[in-house]
Protein backbone atom coordinates (compact mmCIF):
# COMPACT_ATOMS: atom_id res chain seq x y z
CA UNK A 1 0.00 0.00 0.00
CA UNK A 2 1.34 3.18 -0.87
CA UNK A 3 1.03 5.73 1.13
CA UNK A 4 3.06 8.63 0.39
CA UNK A 5 2.79 11.68 -1.76
CA UNK A 6 3.54 10.14 -5.18
CA UNK A 7 3.46 13.25 -7.48
CA UNK A 8 7.03 13.75 -6.89
CA UNK A 9 8.41 10.24 -6.33
CA UNK A 10 6.31 9.14 -9.67
CA UNK A 11 8.35 11.82 -11.61
CA UNK A 12 11.56 10.40 -9.98
CA UNK A 13 10.70 6.98 -11.56
CA UNK A 14 10.15 8.85 -14.80
CA UNK A 15 12.90 10.47 -14.93
CA UNK A 16 14.94 7.23 -14.00
CA UNK A 17 13.55 5.93 -17.51
CA UNK A 18 14.32 9.51 -19.30
CA UNK A 19 11.18 10.79 -19.91
CA UNK A 20 11.77 14.81 -20.22
CA UNK A 21 10.40 16.32 -17.42
CA UNK A 22 9.71 19.88 -17.23
CA UNK A 23 11.63 22.43 -14.99
CA UNK A 24 8.17 22.72 -12.76
CA UNK A 25 7.98 19.11 -12.11
CA UNK A 26 11.65 18.81 -10.80
CA UNK A 27 11.33 21.56 -8.94
CA UNK A 28 8.21 19.82 -7.33
CA UNK A 29 10.51 17.15 -6.30
CA UNK A 30 11.40 18.05 -2.80
CA UNK A 31 13.58 15.48 -1.51
CA UNK A 32 15.94 16.53 -4.71
CA UNK A 33 19.20 15.24 -3.93
CA UNK A 34 18.50 14.54 -0.01
CA UNK A 35 18.84 10.53 1.14
CA UNK A 36 15.19 10.13 0.30
CA UNK A 37 15.93 10.71 -3.47
CA UNK A 38 18.87 8.70 -3.37
CA UNK A 39 17.59 5.44 -2.06
CA UNK A 40 14.87 5.90 -4.08
CA UNK A 41 17.12 6.12 -7.27
CA UNK A 42 18.75 3.33 -5.76
CA UNK A 43 16.28 0.86 -5.13
CA UNK A 44 14.37 1.73 -8.68
CA UNK A 45 18.31 0.95 -10.03
CA UNK A 46 18.15 -2.45 -7.76
CA UNK A 47 15.25 -3.67 -9.09
CA UNK A 48 15.74 -3.14 -12.55
CA UNK A 49 18.95 -4.84 -12.36
CA UNK A 50 17.88 -7.93 -10.75
CA UNK A 51 15.00 -8.21 -12.88
CA UNK A 52 17.45 -7.87 -15.86
CA UNK A 53 19.61 -10.72 -13.97
CA UNK A 54 22.44 -8.67 -13.44
CA UNK A 55 25.62 -9.52 -11.92
CA UNK A 56 25.46 -9.95 -7.53
CA UNK A 57 27.80 -6.36 -7.70
CA UNK A 58 25.12 -4.58 -8.85
CA UNK A 59 21.92 -5.74 -7.14
CA UNK A 60 23.17 -4.47 -4.02
CA UNK A 61 23.08 -1.05 -4.97
CA UNK A 62 25.20 1.79 -4.61
CA UNK A 63 27.74 2.07 -1.90
CA UNK A 64 26.25 5.22 0.46
CA UNK A 65 29.50 6.15 2.15
CA UNK A 66 31.22 6.09 -1.26
CA UNK A 67 28.65 8.70 -2.04
CA UNK A 68 29.20 10.52 0.64
CA UNK A 69 32.79 10.13 0.34
CA UNK A 70 32.74 11.29 -3.33
CA UNK A 71 30.31 14.60 -2.47
CA UNK A 72 32.57 15.68 0.04
CA UNK A 73 34.99 16.26 -3.01
CA UNK A 74 32.65 17.48 -5.55
CA UNK A 75 31.69 20.22 -3.63
CA UNK A 76 35.73 20.95 -4.02
CA UNK A 77 35.07 21.15 -7.64
CA UNK A 78 33.80 23.51 -10.49
CA UNK A 79 32.45 22.19 -13.30
CA UNK A 80 33.58 24.22 -16.61
CA UNK A 81 31.41 26.56 -18.27
CA UNK A 82 29.18 24.86 -21.23
CA UNK A 83 31.53 26.18 -24.09
CA UNK A 84 28.72 24.52 -27.01
CA UNK A 85 25.58 23.01 -26.20
CA UNK A 86 25.68 19.44 -25.13
CA UNK A 87 24.11 17.57 -27.63
CA UNK A 88 21.70 15.10 -26.36
CA UNK A 89 18.49 12.88 -27.48
CA UNK A 90 15.33 14.79 -26.21
CA UNK A 91 11.96 16.43 -26.69
CA UNK A 92 11.30 19.49 -28.63
CA UNK A 93 13.52 22.64 -27.19
CA UNK A 94 11.26 25.41 -26.80
CA UNK A 95 13.02 28.64 -28.38
CA UNK A 96 12.34 32.29 -27.14
CA UNK A 97 12.27 34.71 -29.14
CA UNK A 98 14.81 36.74 -28.76
CA UNK A 99 14.54 41.05 -28.91
CA UNK A 100 17.46 43.40 -30.44
CA UNK A 101 18.33 46.16 -27.81
CA UNK A 102 17.12 48.59 -30.33
CA UNK A 103 13.55 47.05 -31.80
CA UNK A 104 12.18 49.89 -29.78
CA UNK A 105 13.88 52.61 -31.94
CA UNK A 106 12.21 52.00 -35.20
CA UNK A 107 13.51 55.86 -36.89
CA UNK A 108 17.07 54.42 -36.42
CA UNK A 109 16.40 51.29 -38.62
CA UNK A 110 14.43 54.10 -41.12
CA UNK A 111 17.47 56.15 -41.21
CA UNK A 112 20.06 53.54 -41.46
CA UNK A 113 17.46 52.12 -44.40
CA UNK A 114 17.43 55.31 -45.84
CA UNK A 115 21.48 56.12 -45.92
CA UNK A 116 22.20 52.85 -46.87
CA UNK A 117 20.17 53.82 -50.38
CA UNK A 118 21.47 57.09 -50.91
CA UNK A 119 24.85 56.05 -50.67
CA UNK A 120 24.69 53.32 -53.24
CA UNK A 121 23.02 55.46 -55.42
CA UNK A 122 26.32 58.13 -55.01
CA UNK A 123 28.45 54.93 -56.11
CA UNK A 124 26.37 54.11 -58.67
CA UNK A 125 26.45 57.45 -59.99
CA UNK A 126 29.88 58.29 -59.80
CA UNK A 127 31.04 54.77 -61.32
CA UNK A 128 28.33 55.40 -63.96
CA UNK A 129 29.17 58.58 -65.11
CA UNK A 130 32.95 58.37 -65.10
CA UNK A 131 33.20 55.11 -67.55
CA UNK A 132 30.60 56.59 -69.70
CA UNK A 133 33.55 58.99 -71.76
CA UNK A 134 36.24 56.02 -71.85
CA UNK A 135 34.65 52.92 -71.63
CA UNK A 136 32.60 53.62 -75.03
CA UNK A 137 33.92 52.99 -78.55
CA UNK A 138 35.19 55.72 -80.62
CA UNK A 139 32.13 57.29 -82.88
CA UNK A 140 32.31 58.49 -85.99
CA UNK A 141 33.45 62.73 -85.69
CA UNK A 142 30.76 65.60 -86.49
CA UNK A 143 31.66 66.74 -89.93
CA UNK A 144 29.50 69.19 -90.39
CA UNK A 145 31.53 72.44 -89.32
CA UNK A 146 33.54 71.42 -92.09
CA UNK A 147 30.81 71.20 -94.99
CA UNK A 148 29.19 74.65 -96.59
CA UNK A 149 26.46 75.32 -98.49
CA UNK A 150 26.75 77.23 -101.32
CA UNK A 151 23.70 79.30 -103.46
CA UNK A 152 23.88 78.22 -106.93
CA UNK A 153 21.74 78.97 -109.77
CA UNK A 154 20.50 75.47 -109.80
CA UNK A 155 19.79 74.83 -106.74
CA UNK A 156 21.36 74.69 -102.89
CA UNK A 157 25.07 73.20 -102.94
CA UNK A 158 27.06 71.16 -100.27
CA UNK A 159 30.45 71.76 -100.63
CA UNK A 160 32.74 70.26 -98.28
CA UNK A 161 36.70 71.56 -97.67
CA UNK A 162 38.07 68.14 -97.41
CA UNK A 163 36.35 67.20 -100.55
CA UNK A 164 37.57 69.84 -102.34
CA UNK A 165 40.75 70.09 -101.53
CA UNK A 166 40.90 66.34 -102.86
CA UNK A 167 39.06 67.10 -105.99
CA UNK A 168 41.63 69.86 -106.97
CA UNK A 169 44.51 67.74 -106.09
CA UNK A 170 43.49 65.42 -108.14
CA UNK A 171 41.51 66.98 -110.95
CA UNK A 172 43.75 67.00 -113.50
CA UNK A 173 44.05 63.13 -113.22
CA UNK A 174 40.21 62.18 -113.25
CA UNK A 175 39.86 64.87 -116.66
CA UNK A 176 42.27 63.35 -118.58
CA UNK A 177 40.52 59.68 -118.04
CA UNK A 178 36.95 60.34 -117.61
CA UNK A 179 36.04 63.37 -118.88
CA UNK A 180 37.82 62.55 -122.71
CA UNK A 181 35.65 59.55 -123.89
CA UNK A 182 38.20 56.92 -125.56
CA UNK A 183 37.23 56.51 -129.38
CA UNK A 184 37.72 52.58 -128.94
CA UNK A 185 35.05 51.95 -126.93
CA UNK A 186 32.83 54.75 -128.50
CA UNK A 187 32.96 52.95 -131.80
CA UNK A 188 33.23 49.37 -130.65
CA UNK A 189 30.47 46.88 -131.35
CA UNK A 190 29.83 43.71 -131.96
CA UNK A 191 29.58 41.56 -134.88
CA UNK A 192 29.08 38.00 -135.61
CA UNK A 193 30.38 36.45 -138.59
CA UNK A 194 27.78 35.69 -140.92
CA UNK A 195 28.36 32.37 -141.35
CA UNK A 196 28.97 31.24 -137.99
CA UNK A 197 25.45 30.28 -136.87
CA UNK A 198 23.61 29.95 -140.34
CA UNK B 1 38.04 -4.66 -23.90
CA UNK B 2 34.27 -4.50 -23.85
CA UNK B 3 31.79 -4.53 -21.33
CA UNK B 4 28.54 -6.69 -21.98
CA UNK B 5 26.33 -4.47 -19.52
CA UNK B 6 26.65 -1.47 -21.79
CA UNK B 7 24.15 -2.59 -24.28
CA UNK B 8 21.27 -3.18 -21.68
CA UNK B 9 17.60 -3.30 -22.59
CA UNK B 10 17.03 -0.16 -20.98
CA UNK B 11 19.93 1.51 -22.93
CA UNK B 12 17.87 1.36 -25.84
CA UNK B 13 15.38 3.78 -25.06
CA UNK B 14 16.10 7.38 -24.00
CA UNK B 15 17.26 6.95 -20.31
CA UNK B 16 18.13 9.34 -18.02
CA UNK B 17 21.58 9.97 -18.28
CA UNK B 18 20.94 12.55 -20.98
CA UNK B 19 18.98 14.71 -18.52
CA UNK B 20 21.08 14.28 -15.65
CA UNK B 21 24.28 15.53 -17.62
CA UNK B 22 22.33 18.45 -19.06
CA UNK B 23 21.52 19.19 -15.05
CA UNK B 24 24.77 18.80 -14.00
CA UNK B 25 26.38 20.66 -16.39
CA UNK B 26 23.99 23.29 -15.67
CA UNK B 27 25.37 23.36 -12.22
CA UNK B 28 22.81 20.33 -10.53
CA UNK B 29 25.51 18.13 -8.45
CA UNK B 30 22.94 16.27 -6.77
CA UNK B 31 22.39 15.08 -10.61
CA UNK B 32 25.34 13.84 -10.96
CA UNK B 33 24.94 12.11 -7.95
CA UNK B 34 22.38 10.11 -9.38
CA UNK B 35 24.55 9.16 -12.17
CA UNK B 36 27.48 8.04 -9.94
CA UNK B 37 24.60 5.85 -7.47
CA UNK B 38 23.65 4.11 -10.84
CA UNK B 39 27.29 3.35 -12.21
CA UNK B 40 29.34 3.21 -9.11
CA UNK B 41 28.70 -0.87 -8.34
CA UNK B 42 29.62 -1.86 -12.41
CA UNK B 43 32.38 0.68 -12.70
CA UNK B 44 33.91 -0.78 -9.34
CA UNK B 45 33.21 -4.05 -11.00
CA UNK B 46 34.90 -3.35 -14.32
CA UNK B 47 38.06 -1.67 -12.01
CA UNK B 48 38.18 -4.98 -10.00
CA UNK B 49 38.85 -6.81 -12.91
CA UNK B 50 42.11 -4.61 -13.51
CA UNK B 51 42.60 -4.30 -9.45
CA UNK B 52 43.37 -7.20 -6.69
CA UNK B 53 43.19 -4.79 -3.84
CA UNK B 54 39.88 -4.01 -2.92
CA UNK B 55 40.91 -0.10 -1.15
CA UNK B 56 42.66 0.40 -4.50
CA UNK B 57 39.61 -0.23 -6.66
CA UNK B 58 37.73 2.08 -4.61
CA UNK B 59 40.32 4.70 -5.09
CA UNK B 60 39.87 4.72 -8.75
CA UNK B 61 36.20 4.34 -9.08
CA UNK B 62 36.42 7.58 -6.76
CA UNK B 63 38.83 9.24 -9.20
CA UNK B 64 37.52 7.88 -12.01
CA UNK B 65 33.70 9.67 -11.16
CA UNK B 66 35.81 13.15 -10.56
CA UNK B 67 37.59 13.00 -13.56
CA UNK B 68 34.21 12.49 -15.17
CA UNK B 69 32.73 15.18 -13.17
CA UNK B 70 35.54 17.83 -14.37
CA UNK B 71 35.65 16.95 -18.21
CA UNK B 72 31.47 16.39 -18.21
CA UNK B 73 31.04 19.98 -20.08
CA UNK B 74 33.33 18.27 -22.55
CA UNK B 75 30.93 15.18 -23.11
CA UNK B 76 28.97 15.88 -26.15
CA UNK B 77 26.61 12.65 -26.00
CA UNK B 78 27.45 11.53 -29.06
CA UNK B 79 27.96 7.94 -27.12
CA UNK B 80 26.51 7.07 -24.53
CA UNK B 81 27.23 8.33 -20.82
CA UNK B 82 27.82 4.60 -19.24
CA UNK B 83 30.32 4.48 -22.72
CA UNK B 84 32.19 7.92 -21.87
CA UNK B 85 32.70 6.88 -18.08
CA UNK B 86 33.70 3.63 -18.41
CA UNK B 87 37.12 4.77 -20.95
CA UNK B 88 37.54 7.12 -18.26
CA UNK B 89 37.63 3.91 -15.84
CA UNK B 90 40.13 2.31 -18.30
CA UNK B 91 41.93 5.13 -18.69
CA UNK B 92 42.38 6.34 -14.54
CA UNK B 93 43.25 2.78 -13.76
CA UNK B 94 45.50 2.10 -15.92
CA UNK B 95 47.25 5.57 -14.77
CA UNK B 96 46.86 3.97 -11.47
CA UNK B 97 48.74 0.87 -12.32
CA UNK B 98 51.45 2.45 -14.07
CA UNK B 99 52.04 4.92 -10.67
CA UNK B 100 52.21 1.54 -8.65
CA UNK B 101 54.85 0.23 -11.03
CA UNK B 102 57.39 3.07 -10.61
CA UNK B 103 56.35 2.92 -6.58
CA UNK B 104 58.78 0.39 -5.34
CA UNK B 105 56.85 0.79 -1.83
CA UNK B 106 53.62 -0.53 -3.41
CA UNK B 107 53.12 -4.42 -2.88
CA UNK B 108 52.47 -5.94 -6.26
CA UNK B 109 50.02 -7.60 -5.29
CA UNK B 110 47.83 -4.27 -5.54
CA UNK B 111 47.30 -5.29 -9.48
CA UNK B 112 47.18 -7.96 -11.93
CA UNK B 113 49.77 -8.77 -14.49
CA UNK B 114 49.36 -7.56 -17.82
CA UNK B 115 49.67 -11.62 -19.26
CA UNK B 116 46.40 -12.12 -16.84
CA UNK B 117 43.72 -12.13 -19.54
CA UNK B 118 40.93 -10.30 -18.62
CA UNK B 119 38.43 -12.45 -20.48
CA UNK B 120 38.43 -15.21 -18.32
CA UNK B 121 36.79 -13.89 -15.86
CA UNK B 122 33.48 -14.83 -16.47
CA UNK B 123 30.21 -12.60 -15.61
CA UNK B 124 29.43 -14.19 -12.04
CA UNK B 125 32.72 -14.91 -11.65
CA UNK B 126 33.92 -12.66 -7.91
CA UNK B 127 35.63 -9.99 -8.43
CA UNK B 128 38.14 -7.26 -6.07
CA UNK B 129 34.70 -5.75 -5.34
CA UNK B 130 32.89 -8.35 -4.96
CA UNK B 131 32.66 -10.00 -1.23
CA UNK B 132 31.20 -13.36 -0.03
CA UNK B 133 28.86 -11.24 2.08
CA UNK B 134 28.03 -9.07 -1.29
CA UNK B 135 27.26 -11.93 -3.11
CA UNK B 136 24.92 -13.01 -0.02
CA UNK B 137 23.60 -10.34 -0.23
CA UNK B 138 22.36 -9.69 -3.83
CA UNK B 139 20.78 -13.14 -3.69
CA UNK B 140 18.98 -12.34 -1.04
CA UNK B 141 17.46 -9.02 -2.24
CA UNK B 142 16.96 -10.84 -5.76
CA UNK B 143 15.03 -13.02 -4.30
CA UNK B 144 12.69 -10.47 -2.42
CA UNK B 145 12.47 -8.54 -5.42
CA UNK B 146 11.73 -11.57 -7.74
CA UNK B 147 8.82 -12.54 -4.89
CA UNK B 148 7.69 -9.16 -5.22
CA UNK B 149 7.14 -8.72 -8.38
CA UNK B 150 4.84 -11.88 -8.52
CA UNK B 151 2.36 -10.58 -6.07
CA UNK B 152 2.06 -7.19 -7.69
CA UNK B 153 -1.19 -6.78 -9.85
CA UNK B 154 -0.90 -8.02 -13.56
CA UNK B 155 -1.10 -4.85 -14.92
CA UNK B 156 1.49 -2.96 -12.50
CA UNK B 157 3.55 -6.40 -13.50
CA UNK B 158 3.06 -6.56 -16.90
CA UNK B 159 4.29 -2.30 -16.99
CA UNK B 160 7.58 -2.81 -15.03
CA UNK B 161 8.37 -6.05 -16.82
CA UNK B 162 8.04 -4.50 -20.37
CA UNK B 163 9.93 -1.77 -19.36
CA UNK B 164 12.99 -3.13 -16.99
CA UNK B 165 13.22 -6.41 -19.17
CA UNK B 166 11.84 -5.90 -22.90
CA UNK B 167 13.32 -2.50 -22.12
CA UNK B 168 10.16 -0.94 -24.37
CA UNK B 169 9.29 2.72 -24.21
CA UNK B 170 6.57 4.83 -22.19
CA UNK B 171 5.05 4.58 -26.12
CA UNK B 172 5.36 1.04 -26.80
CA UNK B 173 4.12 -0.36 -23.58
CA UNK B 174 1.20 2.36 -23.79
CA UNK B 175 0.19 0.26 -27.36
CA UNK B 176 0.80 -3.21 -26.26
CA UNK B 177 -1.56 -2.30 -23.38
CA UNK B 178 -4.13 -0.21 -24.75
CA UNK B 179 -3.37 2.10 -22.37
CA UNK B 180 -2.72 6.02 -22.18
CA UNK B 181 1.61 7.25 -21.75
CA UNK B 182 0.30 8.51 -18.03
CA UNK B 183 -1.10 5.85 -17.32
CA UNK B 184 1.93 3.56 -17.88
CA UNK B 185 4.01 5.69 -16.43
CA UNK B 186 1.74 5.68 -13.20
CA UNK B 187 1.69 1.86 -13.59
CA UNK B 188 5.55 1.31 -13.53
CA UNK B 189 6.02 3.61 -10.57
CA UNK B 190 3.68 1.99 -8.42
CA UNK B 191 5.29 -1.66 -9.40
CA UNK B 192 8.50 0.05 -8.33
CA UNK B 193 7.05 1.50 -5.07
CA UNK B 194 5.78 -1.47 -4.29
CA UNK B 195 9.10 -3.50 -4.58
CA UNK B 196 10.61 -0.82 -2.69
CA UNK B 197 8.87 -1.04 0.04
CA UNK B 198 10.11 -4.42 0.51
CA UNK B 199 13.20 -4.41 -0.57
CA UNK B 200 14.29 -0.99 0.92
CA UNK B 201 14.94 -2.40 4.37
CA UNK B 202 17.58 -4.74 3.31
CA UNK B 203 19.45 -2.02 0.94
CA UNK B 204 19.43 0.37 3.57
CA UNK B 205 20.87 -1.45 6.48
CA UNK B 206 23.25 -3.25 4.34
CA UNK B 207 26.33 -3.57 5.88
CA UNK B 208 24.98 -1.41 8.46
CA UNK B 209 24.89 1.67 5.99
CA UNK B 210 22.04 3.72 5.92
CA UNK B 211 21.58 6.64 3.17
Amino acid sequence: MITKDSSGHEMLSALFDGRQVSDGELANLPAAGSHGTHSDWNCYHVIGEVLRGSSSAEVVGADPVFLQRLSTRLNHEVVEPLATPVVMTGGPVAISAVRAANDQLFHWKLVAGFASLGAVAVLAWTLTGSSIGTSLPQMAQDTRAATQVTALPEGPMIRDARLEELLSAHKQMGASTLQVPSGFVRHAGFEAPLSSGR
Amino acid sequence: MTDARAQSPADATPDSDALLVERTVAGDQKAFELLVIKYQRRIQRLIGRMVRDVDLVEDIAQETFIRAYRALAQFRGEAQFYTWLYRIAINTAKKALMDLKRNPTVSENSFKSDDEDETLHLKNDLTSSETPDLVLASKEIAQIINMALEVLPEDLRMAVTLREIEGLSYEEIAETMNCPIGTVRSRIFRAREAISQKVKPLLENQAGKRW
